[in-house]
């Protein structure tokens, strides 16, 4: 692990022709919180104060990357919808996610991602600290 | 991957044997020259188009085109075939837009008549044909509608005033492959799909209006409608929100079909299913109703593009010379190693480019190929080629898509800025509507290949023949 790296956030890293996020967290649903961050962040959402509703999300899959990817798609299936995330709060187990958060209107956003990939996707435990490497597909 | 790895065939072709990974099925081979070769070495373009290799049932070899660039699972600018019987499909070889695509449509108008209109066109343009983020479509279709739309694609628009006999005709495959089946289509698709029939899209999709500067083959540019010094209108879109879901879905899908059917791969986005399988036929169907989503889409936004131009220029007609797919699989026979074989191309940023004489194409295409339509960058030509037998050969009758980026979006916003490059274009007499200053900069002319070397590799390569080349004289970006 590079000693630069944040503890727990994302960074957006060089892709040629998307976009692709590093993803850094002590435990792995903060770490799906961060990728989500990310995404907003890359989608560039502003959203609104009203009309807020509180989401359960309940997926299985194959494995933690797999799970990632699902979490991440049902977030921006809720965004083409106008609908953004907040005040997230993840379980992880056995890969199946339980999460609860809050949704708020998208006002407007700069940009459109086509989807979540597995493009070498691969979630690395590494000293106490997890991290992954997310392309999004522009 | 470096150098030393790959083969020189000739000043055009270059090739990776199967030695250099274990899971390789077929060669690489890469159509481009040295310069253009170095310079896909700086990116992962070449290692993904040797994962790619590991598709079971993969025939001939693993094409790369010109204009590849860093993609995710494939590179965009590949070509891969799969037999049918044997093979499988894979939806990260095709892309997450399906049947995203070019049109062009020609004019008799002189460039010298239009030229001071041409910022109002391109206002009148902006509003007639919906772009940028989320916006919604010409049209918002019923869940009928959708249905007809996904199982017929253009030929739903001539149906309901969309079309002309002439758009059908010369539209790859009609607008509209056989064999889309709306219940293999998800429930979120549909949502999604609704109302975004008729709209650009973001990104690098477009609508240029250019100047037909050039003509390097009369006789084809003839057939095509084109003329020298007359104005023409080139589309960028796809399938929208419709394709991106079924791509998703069936990716996700098909990591579960991978295990099932024991298929192991370097990188999971390539997931694939056998062909011959219910998951294989479900994504071909998906994908078809997509693809026919997308000629529809271009098909919407090419009427509106047209009665814009009527309207500003009474008397002069846009007429359709092509449209054509550059993501997409397709069931095509091509002859491998002697025999005819039925099977899969996977095209991901890449043209089909059928010889003359292929029963695919139109009537009035036949004796001179079909026409493959090559956007450059803002700013810089676009090429109007023709499909050639070398491409049957050599590619599975394909060939580049466009310029191919050299700079990430990053590196482009770092390089230039929105509204400077507004204005350089406009000094040099292209009018730009954006959506986005961002946006521009991430689509800078800096940020791609030089087109004029790509298209001097596909005619070197014998993957094309040059018609006419285009330049722009007005450009909307979402």
């Amino acid at each position: 692990m590079d000693a630069k790296r944040p503890f727990s956030g994302f960074k957006e890293v060089p892709h040629k022709a998307d976009i692709a996020l590093d993803v850094f967290a002590p435990n792995l649903p903060e770490m799906f919180i961060n990728a989500a961050m990310g995404l907003y962040h890359i989608l560039g959402i502003r959203k609104g104060t009203l009309d807020r509703e509180r989401l359960h999300i309940s997926l299985d899959d194959l494995d933690a990357e797999g799970l990632l990817v699902a979490f991440l798609n049902e977030l921006l299936y809720r965004v083409e919808a106008g609908q953004t995330g907040e005040h997230f709060q993840l379980t992880i187990r056995k890969n199946h996610l339980e999460g609860d958060l809050d949704l708020a209107p998208v006002l407007s956003r700069q940009r459109e991602i086509k989807a979540v990939t597995y493009h070498e996707l691969d979630i690395i435990e590494e000293n106490g600290m997890f991290h992954t490497r997310l392309v999004f597909d522009l | 991957m470096d150098l030393k790895q790959i083969e020189k065939i000739n000043s055009y072709e270059w090739e990776i044997n199967t030695t250099a990974q274990p899971w390789m099925r077929v060669p690489v081979r890469i159509f481009t020259d040295e310069r253009m070769l170095k310079a896909a070495l700086q990116d992962r373009s070449l290692e993904q188009a040797v994962n790619a290799a590991a598709l079971p049932g993969l025939v001939g070899r693993v094409c790369v085109m010109p204009d590849v660039h860093q993609g995710y699972g494939f590179p965009i600018g590949g070509v891969a075939a799969t037999e049918e019987e044997k093979g499988v499909i894979s939806p990260g070889g095709i892309g997450y837009d399906i049947n995203c695509g070019v049109r062009l449509l020609s004019s008799d108008l002189p460039g010298s008549e239009a030229v001071k209109l041409i910022p109002d066109l391109t206002r009148l343009l902006y509003q007639a044909c919906p772009s940028g983020v989320g916006q919604k479509g010409v049209m918002r279709a019923q869940e009928k509608d959708l249905q007809h739309i996904c199982e017929q694609g253009s030929q739903w628009a001539l149906k309901n005033g969309f079309a002309s006999r002439h758009d059908i005709q010369t539209t790859e495959d009609g607008g509209c492959i056989a064999g889309a089946d709306w219940s293999a289509v998800s429930q979120r698709a549909r949502e999604r799909g609704a109302d975004q029939v008729g709209s650009l899209g973001s990104g690098n999709h477009f609508i240029e209006v250019d100047l037909v500067e050039e003509v390097f083959d009369e006789e084809a540019a003839a057939a095509m409608g084109l003329y020298r010094g007359t104005i023409a209108v080139q589309l960028h879109s796809g399938s929208r929100g419709f394709g991106h879901q079924v791509c998703t879905d069936f990716v996700h899908q098909f990591q579960t079909a991978a295990a099932k059917y024991h298929i192991q791969l370097p990188d999971r986005e390539l997931v694939c299913a056998p062909l011959d399988s219910g998951e294989g036929r479900a994504y071909l169907a998906a994908m078809r109703a997509a693809a026919n989503y997308a000629f529809c889409n271009r098909q919407v936004l090419a009427f509106a593009a047209r009665q814009t131009f009527e309207d500003c220029f009474p008397g002069h007609h846009l007429r359709n010379v092509y449209d054509l797919a550059h993501n997409i699989g397709k069931i095509e026979t091509h002859q491998v190693e002697g025999r005819a074989l039925r099977v899969c191309v996977h095209r991901k940023g890449a043209t089909r480019a059928f010889g003359p004489g292929h029963a695919d194409l139109p009537q009035q295409y036949q004796k001179i190929g079909q026409p493959v339509l090559v956007p450059g960058s803002m700013g810089t030509s676009s090429w109007v080629l023709v499909g050639t037998e070398g491409a049957m050969a050599k590619s599975f009758g394909s060939c580049s898509h466009g310029a191919g980026r050299v700079l990430s979006r990053t590196q482009a916003k770092k390089a230039v800025q929105g509204g400077q490059l507004k204005n350089e274009l406009a000094g040099r007499g292209i009018f730009v509507q954006a959506g986005s200053l961002r946006g521009l900069a991430e689509e800078a002319p800096q940020a791609y290949k030089d087109i004029d070397r790509v298209i001097a590799c596909i005619e070197g390569a014998g993957l094309g023949r040059r018609v006419a080349r285009l330049t722009p004289l007005a450009v909307i970006k979402g």
